[in-house]
């Protein structure tokens, strides 16, 4: 009797062979997420299935919301939305990797590196709306690019593609979504002992060779991790395309804003649907790589040092 | 935009109201979730002397005072985007007659509010200013419900269309709406609004006019014809003849500022604010006609059981009044139900010449747009979803 009061639920089991023996905050955590991010989502998903008319609710489970992704072009957006949030995550990650190797193990000075990694918070303090209006400056047809381009007479019209196009959402999107790749890889690469690459030099290996074997296979938690945190939340990403894309370039966030403009909940609540079950899918696929580098808690190893 | 902040829910005001008809409502209100965890500065009051009002900014003043003078009453003005579906959003799911004594909406809203029991009728014996405003106005079908009680108040009203430049564009007005829609001229530089309540009627309008489409209500399409309108656009956006959308009026006054585009429809205040930069813009006089919209003034039916009916009469006779008709007219453009008031207030307060000859020219404008026939613009068409559906299609191609 008195043993199996003591024994703890085989959910709590499973959690405590998750994370270890301090249960206590962990169901907390673990209730506190469930309602606040679960219930919602699983909310999202029944509401698809729904007819929802002017706030009111029929319950008369139909798949009209999905069909209509298909007709009225949402298709294409949930499809251009994937490809240009994959674009530039991959050219984020070309930029991010160097730059983070620099920071983590390029610069010795403690005060270049503080400095860095704080002028990489600077975006999250102004409003990206205020941020991207600039571009309009830069890249529109009385813009400076074209200007330039113009009195240096490589050109004799304005490029009318310099904005409000898919390249302007593209270039738009770098600057904001910078930073959420920068920090993982940096956290991963700042982990690194020097030993190890002292060790790798002193067996032969070339700086190439070192990058290859040594730094990506460790910052390889990092690389990804990051890319989950750059390509997820632009996904959607709604104030840049509406700014920049000028009707050419609209992704899944505009579509939204503009079916809740009609109060369409059932086709909103579809293409968030949609966009949940590739998401989960391609968290799975992560996952199962870093199945091979010892699980997503490595990404975090660094801030212990 | 700032969301206002909500009060704790009481179970006697759960109870209350009347739209909240089981699981039906709460699914909506589980939509609104962010609404119920907000906490709570204040609600409305019956006993003071403020008016608590719930509008887009672009009708509030930048100065109270004089309103205040007439009324006795200081406005709290909180300012939401001028959207059907926000307006919605607030009245119903946010359930903002709890906090507001006066919604500012688009007229076309009370078809979806009163018959959830959100407003109430207006007591027309309760203004000393109604008998002043024309029928044409106080009885548009954007003030009345499809049973024809009247819902709303004439805040301000405008007949819109579309700014250009008179330089670029070598024409006699009136002009068509071709320019904005298919027109080698324009090829590229054009840029529209980006709402179906605007752009899809104006196309709807165009398309009628010249026969091109039978559209019978351009701002109440059916689907098939919202189908054919959005036809024409992709049709016309794969040709190249838009530059862009805009979303916010600073937008569409930045694209013509810096000479992005060199027409598009717009709000008239956009004009107004180029006009003021120094550009020569001019709003068009149409051949086809114009979208002829109305803010209208509605009272939540929560203030009645605040007790809070006389100030609010007593605030709309402020909007009816000459001092906020000559404070918007200068500002904005707009008119309001007694603009002669507002020419009358001008020249009482000895106003300088400029100001006092705009309040004029804003009456002629009235004269002239305000008998054009073709469409009110409707907040809440029939086939809401299709026509935003199709829009949609057209913004996606």
């Amino acid at each position: 009797m008195s043993e199996s009061f003591g024994r703890p639920p085989p959910a709590l089991n499973f959690l405590r062979g998750l994370v270890g023996e301090r249960h206590g905050p962990v169901w907390t955590f673990m209730v506190m997420w469930a309602l606040v991010m679960l219930v919602p989502l699983v909310g999202l998903v029944v509401w698809s299935f729904l007819t929802i008319k002017g706030f009111r609710v029929s319950f008369d489970p139909n798949v009209d919301a999905y069909l209509n992704l298909f007709e009225s072009g949402r298709w294409s957006v949930t499809v251009r939305t994937l490809r240009i949030a994959a674009t530039v995550t991959a050219i984020e990650l070309l930029l991010a990797l160097p730059f983070a190797l620099w920071l983590a193990k390029g610069t010795r000075s403690p005060v270049v590196r503080a400095m860095t990694l704080a002028l990489l918070t600077v975006p999250f303090f102004l409003s990206v709306a205020a941020r991207t209006i600039v571009w309009r400056a830069v890249l529109g047809t009385q813009g400076f690019v074209n200007s330039a381009l113009i009195w240096l007479g490589l050109i004799d019209e304005p490029l009318d593609w310099l904005l409000f196009s898919e390249f302007a959402v593209h270039l738009g999107l770098i600057g904001p979504y910078f930073p959420t790749m920068v920090f993982p890889i940096f956290l991963a690469a700042v982990m690194i002992d020097d030993d190890l690459l002292q060790a790798s030099r002193d067996l032969g290996g070339g700086t190439l060779h070192t990058l290859v074997h040594v730094i990506l296979p460790l910052v390889m938690p990092g690389i990804i991790a990051g890319i989950v945190f750059t390509f997820v939340p632009m996904l959607g990403a709604d104030v840049i395309p509406a700014l920049l894309g000028g009707g050419h370039a609209h992704l899944l966030g505009n579509s939204v804003h503009s079916l809740l403009t009609a109060l369409n909940y059932a086709v909103a609540s579809a293409m968030a649907t949609v966009i949940l079950v590739a998401m989960v899918a391609l968290l799975f696929v992560l996952r199962l790589l870093m199945l091979r580098l010892g699980g997503f808690g490595e990404v975090f190893e660094g801030l212990r040092r | 935009m700032p969301k206002q902040q909500k009060d704790a829910r009481t179970a006697k005001g759960r109870s209350r109201r009347s739209f909240l008809k089981g699981s039906a409502a709460l699914g909506a209100a589980a939509i609104a979730a962010p609404a119920i965890l907000k906490t709570s500065p204040r609600q409305a009051r019956a006993e003071d002397n403020v008016i608590r009002i719930i509008g887009p900014n672009v009708i509030a003043l930048d100065d109270w005072t004089a309103f205040t003078e007439e009324t006795g009453l200081t406005v709290e003005w909180k300012g939401i985007a001028s959207d059907p579906g926000v307006f919605l959003k607030e009245a119903i799911a946010d359930e903002a007659g709890e906090d507001f004594d006066m919604f500012c909406f688009d007229g076309g809203v009370e078809d979806r509010l009163a018959p959830e029991g959100l407003i109430m009728p207006i007591d027309e014996g309760a203004m000393k200013r109604w008998e002043g405003v024309p029928d044409n106005v106080k009885r548009s079908p954007l003030l009345r419900g499809k049973d024809g009680t009247q819902y709303g108040v004439p805040i301000v009203f405008n007949a819109d269309s579309f700014a250009y430049f008179p330089d670029l564009i070598d024409r006699e007005e009136p002009l068509t709406y071709d320019l904005l829609f298919d027109s080698e001229i324009t090829m590229g530089k054009v840029s529209l609004e980006d709402t179906w309540l605007t752009s899809f009627a104006m196309a709807g309008m165009y398309l009628k006019h010249h026969g091109l489409a039978t559209i019978d209500q351009p701002s109440n399409m059916t689907a098939e014809e919202a189908r054919t309108t959005a036809d024409f656009l992709i049709e016309r956006k794969n040709a190249g003849q838009f530059r862009s959308l805009w979303g916010t009026w600073e937008e569409s006054i930045d694209l013509m500022a810096n000479g992005e585009v060199i027409v598009q429809n717009c709000w008239e205040p956009a004009v107004k604010a180029l006009q003021r930069q120094g550009h020569n813009v001019r709003y068009a006089y149409t051949v086809e006609g114009y979208n002829k919209w109305m803010l209208g003034a509605y009272i939540p039916s929560q203030a009645a059981e605040r007790g809070s009916l006389e100030k609010i009469y007593r605030a709309i006779d402020g909007f009816l009044g000459g001092a906020y008709s000559a404070q918007i007219a200068v500002l904005r453009g707009y008119v309001t139900g007694n603009p002669q008031l507002g020419l009358d207030f001008a020249k009482s307060m000895n106003w300088e010449p400029e100001k006092i000859q705009s309040i004029e020219d804003n009456l002629d404008k009235i004269q002239n747009k305000f008998t054009a026939e073709q469409f009110w613009q409707n907040a809440a068409p029939d086939n809401m979803q299709s026509i935003e559906s199709e829009w949609e299609r057209f913004v996606q191609a």
